[in-house]
């Protein structure tokens, strides 16, 4: 089909994991469809052996430059509760994938009814079982390792399918933890990890120098790479300005701001879909601003950008008098991790998903040698005191006060600064407190002596439900099919459709989503 | 074309094996690292479940070919040599005997894994004595085992004592580092220790000492031992008087997919259903471009070529392999197989 | 390049021992200088000042000149800006480099960030492994 070159069956906003999959799956159910992924930010050199070399000689890390600022005119925290962004999300090709761990998990069964079992927050409306056969697929496309059964020999949530390859066996150092867990009866099991089989365990996983853990760019290299995918058109560097309607329940166009030529575009298209993250794409919509709709596209009852969650980090650090057998974690994500506490009974008071710090124990040997240590002196540090952490994210539940909006400034790579309005519900504390309690009970059984229990303030990564999903426009601001209520061409794919957060790493979900929603466009045509 | 390379480098009279001979006789021994990697490949992927305990072991003898490949590779940049891998004629073809005239009554194809095909990788893996069974292996003596080729590049390095440079090698990582012992494994050749180490690491790996079949450290299984396991059926235990016996547990040969033997040449296109065709193409474009990225990784000292190589082994190779595996040739019990042809107009 | 690679060889001297070498390292290390001059930002200055510096050093501190660069000199806080910078550019990039490519062995473990340790496709694991009990 001839296309004009700015006129496109499918224009994607949104480089990350969702919009890379969404135009991959399309493309391979039909190469020559025409498609436009839009993305503001750059793109990071990946595989690049020299900066591999600085990440390694200098600790430079190569997407420093592509992290949100820690400056106010980059992004304002306006709630009670101080919200950062620092190294939360990557504004570029491939999105947050880019620098992510690769923690894939799914969500378990009652996760999808959250509201139902704990009045609180919201449902899904749709079932695991719904999601299941694309978590199957998703695992393949993520690369996923990982083992069904956990220590219990419990699989949940249910699967068919076992992992697609095996799992990282646990380092050495995670001993003490899983011993604690055997002796308390608590299930521990492996780390779901996005490495594809050709990692070479290299340690510098947030860089590989092997391509061996999965990021969205890679799919996009792919795309770009494949002759037969013709009407294919990446914009670089171009932050979407707004969605234009023609009629109400009809987008027909995306404006560009194109920071590297300051000129501003405009492309046309049957299907829009935003896939911009939790922050941007209720942001994208809120500022669509036409008659039609006076408050932003989707957003006549004021729900887009509500609900904002993430995850709190909770940590239980302690320390082990001497490391007699010189522990070090030896890899650069955590092997062990635990689901016991993500159950249906823990569900009302904050499910909790715990795992071990993937920089504990460890010892900086370079920097001591810089430091001009001996040999010696190297070797009693190295059998010296020994820390290890417990970490664990707890379930929020989503509140309609807590929200994300547009500031007023606009930030270095031309998006319109994030205002987030976040407060803590009165029962928080609480809830920290005694799933603190269950992680302490677990480091005092090592045998360590504790140092600090807390919760660390509260970071962006992981946030979702700004655009949420349910049946009623009433409720929600997508419908099951993940399409913007009151408009037949437009789709939110992102963290902010999720009702609820569960404890878990989004990734893996957004994923299976993105799938569905693409053989949902590939069945019903989109709304052409 | 018959090749026989190796035989006539041993049958020369050891007087006048000079510096010519050892880089003449590396770069065979290095074909012959490479002559083994497509069949064991095939049979690796061939089986379906590559948990499955023989995959293991198959996948195990495969990251051991390459890094005794790298090896050679060192070996022949020590002595101011330089690897050919990206040549027509250095490509290896199946079915065809080994290259360089070793066992040549043997011939090897691609197939998939099979009791057959454990048998002839047990034949290239060879060792003088069966201590398992405490009998003789060879029947004629007028052929080189590896082993012995491998003997005789050593005793060549230590008569001659040549210069060596550490410069242009490349220290890759497959396979150990260091052994459990925490003795490292030399992977720049710049000594006869290292020389010396390398030869004894390739030899023990492949066909065992005549004293132990597994490496003391390790515990591991010798390459012709591990696949005899397959093809009897038992694991190897040690007796208590200290043999060696198919006595343990069983070992079940794993489902696999029935890969035919690929045809002298590989397939025609007019045979083969366009969109496996397609695979297969892209198959040997992908395999030519790694042979391209080893030869360029031994030419520059590239460890980009390196591990572009590498990963293209562990990613497209297999996938497009496993692939075409699934394909039922019309008419017969067995499905198609990857060619492992030499693409000589690659693009890029 | 061979003062260079001097310097590298005295890092093992310094804090090495039988658990690894250096000429098991020299082919990345060769790639790491590489990259390093011809990419941005060049080294080139750096590492030609260094080869300089080593010379005058080494008329100063003869033998013990690696006892000085490593343990006595306390370059990084020297009057001199070229000792400074000859110490952070050089020398630290080169301990980083060396304690990544293997010598962290020295001090115990199979692995280590940086170290490319290979397939965890193995019977023999990468990785310091917890196999149970």
């Amino acid at each position: 089909m001839a296309k004009s070159k700015l006129d496109f069956d499918y224009v994607i906003i949104g480089s990350g994991v969702a919009g890379a999959i969404v135009a991959k799956r399309l493309l391979d159910h039909d190469a020559s469809a025409s498609i436009a992924v839009v993305e503001a930010g750059k793109r990071v050199p990946l595989k690049d052996r020299r900066k591999w070399w600085d990440f390694v000689s200098t600790a430079a890390n190569p997407y420093d430059d592509y992290h949100d600022l820690p400056i106010e005119s980059e992004n304002q925290s306006v709630g009670k509760e101080p919200w950062t962004f620092r190294e939360s999300r990557l504004m570029g090709r491939g999105g947050s994938t880019v620098h992510w761990g690769g923690w894939a998990l799914r969500f378990k069964e009652e996760d999808f009814e959250t509201c139902s079992r704990t009045g609180r927050g919201a449902d899904w409306p749709i079932r695991y079982q719904d999601l299941e056969s694309y978590y199957d697929e998703a695992e393949r496309w993520l690369g996923v390792s990982g083992q069904s059964r956990d220590s219990n020999g419990v699989v949940f949530p249910p699967r068919k399918s076992e992992y697609p390859l095996d799992p990282f066996p646990f380092v050495e150092a995670d001993r003490p933890l899983i011993h604690a867990m055997e002796r308390l009866g608590i299930g521990y099991g492996h780390m779901p990890i996005a490495r594809f089989r050709k990692c070479m365990t290299t340690g510098t996983c947030r860089y590989c120098p092997f391509g061996a853990r999965f990021t969205a760019a890679y799919l996009l290299d792919e795309i770009e790479e494949n002759p037969r995918f013709t009407n294919f058109t990446y914009f670089e560097q171009s932050p979407c300005e707004q969605l234009l309607t023609d009629t109400k329940n009809r987008v027909h166009a995306a404006e560009l701001n194109c920071t590297r030529t300051g000129k501003r575009i405009k492309i046309e298209g049957k299907n829009f879909i935003v896939a911009s993250g939790a922050y941007e794409s209720p942001k994208l919509l809120q500022r669509s601003v036409s008659t039609d709709w006076p408050n932003g596209i989707g957003n006549d009852r004021d729900l887009v950008g509500r609900f904002l969650i993430s995850h709190p980090f909770l940590h239980v650090l302690a320390e082990f008098p001497s490391n007699a057998n010189r522990w070090n974690q030896e890899l650069d994500f955590p092997t062990l991790m635990s689901r016991h506490f993500d159950s249906p009974e823990q569900q009302a008071y904050g499910k909790l998903f715990l795992f071990k710090d993937r920089g504990r124990p460890s010892i900086d040997l370079a920097k001591l040698m810089i430091q001009g240590k001996t040999r010696a002196q190297i070797e009693r540090a190295s059998m010296g005191p020994m820390e290890i952490e417990l970490q664990g994210f707890m379930e929020e539940f989503s509140i309609f006060e807590n929200r994300v909006s547009i500031g007023t400034n606009t930030n270095r790579i031309g998006l319109p600064q994030t205002n987030v309005d976040f407060s803590r519900e009165s029962d928080f504390l609480d809830r920290v407190a005694s799933r603190l309690e269950i992680m302490k009970q677990i480091v005092k059984d090592t045998g360590a002596k504790i140092t600090k229990a807390a919760v660390r303030t509260q970071r962006g990564d992981h946030s979702a439900s700004t655009c949420r999903m349910g049946h009623s426009p009433a409720t929600s601001v997508v419908d099951p099919d993940l399409r913007v209520h009151g408009v037949n061409n437009l789709w939110v794919c992102s963290n902010a459709v999720f009702p609820s957060g569960a404890c878990v790493n989004p990734t893996l979900t957004l994923s299976a989503l993105s799938l569905r929603l693409s053989d949902k466009l590939i069945r019903d045509g989109g709304a052409a | 074309m018959s090749d026989h390379r190796i035989s006539e480098l041993v049958l020369t009279d050891p007087d006048e094996r000079d510096i010519d001979w050892l880089k003449q006789a590396l770069q065979s021994a290095l074909e012959l690292e490479l002559f083994t990697i497509p069949p064991y490949l095939t049979a690796f992927w061939s089986v379906k479940n590559h948990r499955d305990p023989v995959a293991v072991a198959i996948r195990e003898v495969l990251v051991e070919e390459m890094l005794h490949m790298s090896l050679v590779c060192n070996m022949l940049k020590s002595i101011g040599g330089q690897p050919r891998i990206f040549h027509r004629d250095v490509v290896p073809r199946y079915p065809s005997p080994m290259p360089g005239g070793v066992k040549p009554l043997l011939t090897v194809s691609l197939e998939g894994l099979s009791k057959q095909a454990l048998g002839i990788f047990m034949k290239i893996e060879e060792p003088e004595t069966d201590i398992a069974h405490m009998e003789m292996v060879r029947t004629t003596k007028s052929y080189a085992r590896i082993g012995e080729f491998y003997d005789e590049i050593k005793l060549v390095f230590d008569t001659l004592d040549p210069e060596f440079s550490r410069d242009g090698q490349i220290e890759a990582y497959f396979g150990e580092s260091q052994l459990p012992n925490g003795k490292y494994i030399p992977k720049n050749i710049g000594s006869l220790e290292d020389v010396e180490a390398a030869i004894d690491l390739i030899k023990d790996q492949g066909e065992g000492t005549s004293e132990s079949i597994s490496d003391a450290e390790t515990r591991e299984l010798a390459h012709y031992y591990r696949f005899k396991e397959v093809a009897v059926g038992r694991k190897l235990i040690r007796t208590e008087n200290d043999r060696w016996v198919h006595q343990g547990p069983e070992v079940h040969m794993p489902e696999c997919w029935p890969v035919a033997e690929v045809p002298p040449g590989g397939y025609e296109q007019k045979k083969v259903p366009a969109d496996t065709w397609e695979k297969m193409v892209d198959f040997d474009i992908a395999y030519t471009k790694m042979l391209k990225q080893l030869d360029i990784a031994w030419s520059t000292g590239s460890h980009t070529a390196l591990n572009l190589a590498i990963a293209s082994m562990m990613a497209d190779l297999s996938r497009l392999a496993i692939e075409i595996m699934q394909v039922p040739i019309k008419g017969q019990p067995f499905n198609y197989g990857p060619c492992f042809r030499f693409v000589d107009k690659e693009s890029s | 390049m061979e003062v260079l690679w001097n310097l590298f060889n005295g890092i093992r001297g310094a804090w090495g021992s039988d658990a690894c070498r250096t000429e098991d390292m020299a082919s990345q290390w060769r790639e790491f200088i590489q990259l390093k001059v011809v990419g941005s930002p060049s080294y080139f200055e750096h590492y030609r000042s260094a080869c300089e510096l080593l010379s005058e050093l080494r008329q100063t501190h003869g033998d013990r000149l690696y006892q000085y660069l490593f343990f006595d000199g306390e370059l990084h806080r020297h009057p001199d800006a070229r000792l400074v910078e000859f110490k952070r550019y050089v020398v630290d990039e080169f301990i980083r480099v060396y304690v990544s490519l293997g010598g962290f062995r020295s001090f115990g473990g199979k692995n280590y960030t940086g170290f490319v340790s290979g397939s965890r496709y193995r019977s023999q694991r990468p990785y310091r492994s917890y196999e149970g009990t």
